[in-house]
């Protein structure tokens, strides 16, 4: 792909704030119509570089291309972007109405064309009737909604969301969660969307990039990220993980994953060391296999139990989701856990 | 290299430098300007020359180190009695039930709204040489009494600046956390336990702010010790005479000195030692109420409140009753005679128009230097800060001393104008602006500004449209305050007028001195419904955007 198909160009982007580097050398392509996450633990630099899309920073290095034209000295006024903060920041001292027809008002637009593009624009966010209320008078996730409708109503060529539901509570955050699906699907939105959590992004993304300590760690569609994740770092923060530090050996025509206290076959893996990932609901538990372990904690969430295993010196989680109606293992019990044979092997 | 980048990204928006230079400016003539040159003559710089002979003068005269020593005197006897009863007021009005404890909280804060010498005036009224009290006492047990002096000034000085502790004090006990105080109880710990071990070191912070405030106010009275401080000597008083009866501007400029610099000590302290202890914002829902005294303390607090409020109620009536008989206790008769005072009225006049432009003035440019220091990158913000912080700080003697040493003459000649007047009130002031404006943006997150900026809009569009309608409360509780504040203060502006310029309060003050206690009492009722008005109107506004809010 090339930088005239995509939306938002990043070509080695940089960002420092005095001797702190916040973002380093991130280079990405957004095409139209995606939703890409920046997923990353506080202070990974996701933000900034969110902001730095948006022009409120000027990145130190690097090129910032929209729709092929290069915006990196752009104020943020300039640029067709449209972002939707955390806080929502509405105006306090304005109506719905007038929230929404600011940018609108900037452009002059006439009173008519003005009336038509705000109601459509509360419609498109199932608003209408809340025009002449004031942002106090709503509901978060109703607040939310007005912001991003804010940003519709001037049909930005990418929409920018800096963690919009971290402030809505469990429920809303899932309804939300679709509601902005829903939206893009409709109006074929491009949307850039700031999150640490890593469920949310996993559900609501088309790509993912992790970010960490400034730097890309890696770029890709969910299940990639998910399954096979380029380094420890990833395979923790995105899901459960265990991560065993061994070998994969040949013994006559078998392969062997071979670790401190832990060893099983395998199959269609190549030779080398590095780290194998399992995660814990591709584990299976029975009365006999393979790898003997003894069950140290439980922890039962309803549809699934987790196990703590200890095999040797090494502890597994192992998830056991076909638990309904049977006797739980308990504390101290010996057990076997049936393992994958085609694992993911982060390299050494 | 970071020296030169500053630079760069302060004309990177040459609108906002511009106004960042002019306000430095201001800062630096109206405030820094005036107390160097205060500094500067008390060593005879700027008179004959330098000199170290009037500080000797002063610690010889036995006279002018006497009223250091009485000024820091009532300082510490006026304060501990402040303190003493602000604390259980605010206890009982937080910690009680009772509905008496509204009434006796609006009553407390009376003082806020009459000129600073008020209690001065009902004093004489009561106790003076022909006295309400003097004169019974007298008559019924033949006891010679006298007010006048050090121990008159303490009364009217705590009962003058009770209010402005006990604000402080009410706002933390009321402000804090109850499960703080539920907890203490939870642990097993009694309510005097809880009061003594948890409540009032969490308000210790403000307790010792209050005193601090209440000290450097008492150090630097003006008004009382000239009414009522009779033959004893007091730093700010005599300051004054010594300027208006020998011209004597070093002695004056020491004496000045004298008064800054236990208040710049007090300021230092303050702003930069004090950390505030957090009591409010501790996480979880404080959903609870604080609970309720005990019968004990609940008798104790009430009694100590009750007293004061009723002599603050009682020191009101005098005046009032004052205002509208003929000579209160030798001819009571009613009249309002004292009410048409033809050069009173044109005085008051004079008054809320040098008020009304000098809040006008402090408030817009406290907002826009706030604006300044808490969105911009402007070189030696923390020290303008410093500077119009200072103002507010500074007693009101010295900086009238300083405008008279640097506008008396020429190139300025501004004595006795009207804008001289204006520019004084209004920058001893800016600070108070200046305060609340950064209180105000704060609270304000920036992503209003970048949410505007990101919709399309140029920053003189989010300045009109998202900025100044989001300040606006903050304009308007620094209008209205600079305006009370300005309608009666004193100590500063006396050394400005002319006779064609009087002011109310100067006016007043001339009056109860004259013991023309008639029309003084009824221009000070005047005063008090006028800013009385004002504040119903802040009220009002109040309510008004927080409904918009």
């Amino acid at each position: 792909m090339t930088q005239q198909d995509s939306i938002i160009s990043l070509t080695h982007v940089s960002k420092a704030f005095g001797d702190v580097r916040a973002v380093q050398d991130i280079s990405i392509d957004v095409k139209k119509g995606e939703l890409v996450t920046f997923i990353g633990p506080s202070g990974c630099g996701k933000t900034t570089l969110l902001r730095t899309i948006a022009g409120f920073y000027s990145p130190t290095a690097g090129e910032i291309y929209l729709e092929g034209t290069r915006i990196n000295d752009f104020p943020p006024e300039k640029r067709a972007t449209g972002m939707v903060f955390q806080n929502y920041a509405l105006f306090p001292h304005m109506t719905i109405f007038e929230n929404v027809a600011y940018g609108l008002d900037v452009r002059k637009e006439t009173k008519e064309t003005k009336k038509e593009r705000v109601n459509d624009a509360l419609a498109q966010v199932q608003l209408e009737g809340y025009e002449n209320r004031k942002p106090s008078e709503l509901s978060g996730g109703q607040q939310q909604r007005v912001a991003i409708a804010r940003c519709l109503v001037l049909k930005p060529k990418v929409l920018l969301l800096d963690e919009p539901l971290s402030n809505l509570d469990a429920n809303l955050r899932m309804m939300m969660r679709d509601e902005i699906r829903r939206l893009k699907e409709e109006l074929d939105l491009t949307i850039i969307f700031v999150t640490h959590d890593q469920e949310e992004a996993l559900s609501i993304s088309d790509r993912l990039m992790v970010l960490n300590e400034g730097n890309l760690q890696q770029l890709d569609k969910p299940e990639v990220i998910y399954q096979r994740p380029v380094n420890e770092f990833v395979a923790n923060f995105v899901g459960h993980a265990n991560l065993l530090s061994g070998q994969v050996k040949q013994d006559n025509n078998n392969s062997y994953f071979v670790s401190r206290d832990i060893q099983f076959t395998v199959e269609n893996m190549n030779n080398g060391n590095g780290l194998v990932l399992i995660r814990p609901e591709m584990i299976h538990i029975h009365q006999e296999g393979e790898v003997e372990g003894v069950v140290i904690n439980k922890v039962y969430h309803g549809n699934s139990v987790r196990y703590e295993v200890r095999v040797g010196d090494t502890v597994l989680l192992a998830d056991d989701y076909n638990v309904f109606g049977k006797n739980l293992y308990s504390k101290g019990q010996t057990i076997y856990l049936d393992i994958p044979k085609q694992l993911h092997l982060i390299s050494a | 290299m970071r020296f030169k980048s500053t630079w760069r990204r302060f004309w990177s928006e040459p609108g906002f430098a511009v106004a960042a230079i002019i306000v430095a400016a201001l800062l630096i003539f109206f405030i820094l300007l005036p107390l160097s040159a205060v500094l500067l003559r008390s060593f005879g710089v700027g008179g004959d020359g330098f000199t170290l002979e009037y500080y000797e003068q002063f610690f010889q005269h036995s006279s002018y180190f006497q009223a250091l020593l009485n000024s820091v005197g009532v300082g510490v006897v006026t304060t501990t009695i402040v303190i003493f009863i602000s604390v259980p007021f605010a206890l009982y009005v937080t910690r009680t039930t009772n509905t008496l404890s509204k009434v006796y909280r609006g009553l407390s804060l009376l003082p806020l709204v009459a000129p600073p010498f008020i209690f001065s005036l009902s004093l004489i009224i009561l106790f003076g040489r022909r006295g309400l009290v003097t004169n019974y006492l007298n008559d019924m047990l033949g006891v010679e009494f006298s007010i006048y002096g050090f121990w008159g000034v303490v009364v009217a000085q705590v009962l003058g600046f009770f209010p402005v502790a006990y604000m402080m004090i009410e706002s933390t006990l009321r402000s804090m956390n109850p499960s703080l105080e539920n907890a203490s109880r939870d642990l097993g710990a009694s309510q005097t336990r809880t009061l003594f071990k948890v409540s009032l070191p969490l308000a210790s912070t403000s307790i010792l702010k209050a005193s601090l405030i209440v000290f450097v106010m008492a150090l630097a009275d003006f008004s009382n010790p000239l009414i009522i401080g009779g033959e004893t000597s007091f730093l700010a008083s005599d300051a004054y005479l010594l300027v208006t009866g020998q011209q004597n501007m070093e002695m004056a400029a020491v004496l000045g000195v004298f008064l800054i610099v236990p208040s710049l000590i007090v300021f230092l302290f303050q702003t930069y030692f004090i950390k505030d202890t957090d009591t409010t914002s501790i996480s979880g829902s404080a959903g609870t109420q604080n609970a309720t005294l005990n019968k004990g303390l609940q008798g104790i607090t009430f009694g100590i409140s009750t007293l004061m409020t009723f002599f603050i109620v009682v020191m009101f009536i005098m005046v009032v009753l004052g205002a509208f008989v003929q000579i209160i206790g030798v001819d009571n008769t009613f009249t309002l005679d004292h009410f048409s005072d033809q050069s009173g009225w044109s005085f008051i006049y004079t008054s809320v128009i040098v008020s009304f432009f000098a809040a006008l003035l402090a408030a817009g440019l406290g907002l826009l230097q706030g604006y300044l220091t808490v969105r911009k990158n402007i070189p030696a913000k923390k020290f303008l800060e410093f500077v119009a912080l200072f103002g507010l700080a500074v007693p009101g003697t010295v900086m009238g001393i300083g405008y008279v040493l640097i506008f008396n003459g020429p190139p300025f000649f501004l004595t006795g104008t009207v804008l001289l007047l204006v520019l004084n009130m209004a920058f001893r002031k800016i600070g108070v602006g200046l305060e609340s404006g950064i209180s105000k943006l704060q609270q304000i997150d920036t992503s209003m500004e970048e949410a505007s900026a990101d919709l399309g809009a140029k920053p003189t569009r989010t300045i009109r449209k998202i900025v100044m309608p989001l300040l606006s409360p903050a304009f308007m509780s620094g209008f209205v305050y600079t305006f009370m504040t300005a309608m009666v203060s004193v100590s500063s502006v006396i050394f400005l007028i002319s006779p064609g310029t009087n002011l109310a309060s100067v006016y007043i003050l001339n009056l109860a001195n004259q013991a023309a206690l008639g029309r003084a009492s009824a221009m000070s009722v005047i005063m008090i419904a006028i800013v009385l008005v004002c504040m119903a109107i802040l009220k009002w506004l109040e309510r008004r955007s927080n409904s918009g809010i």
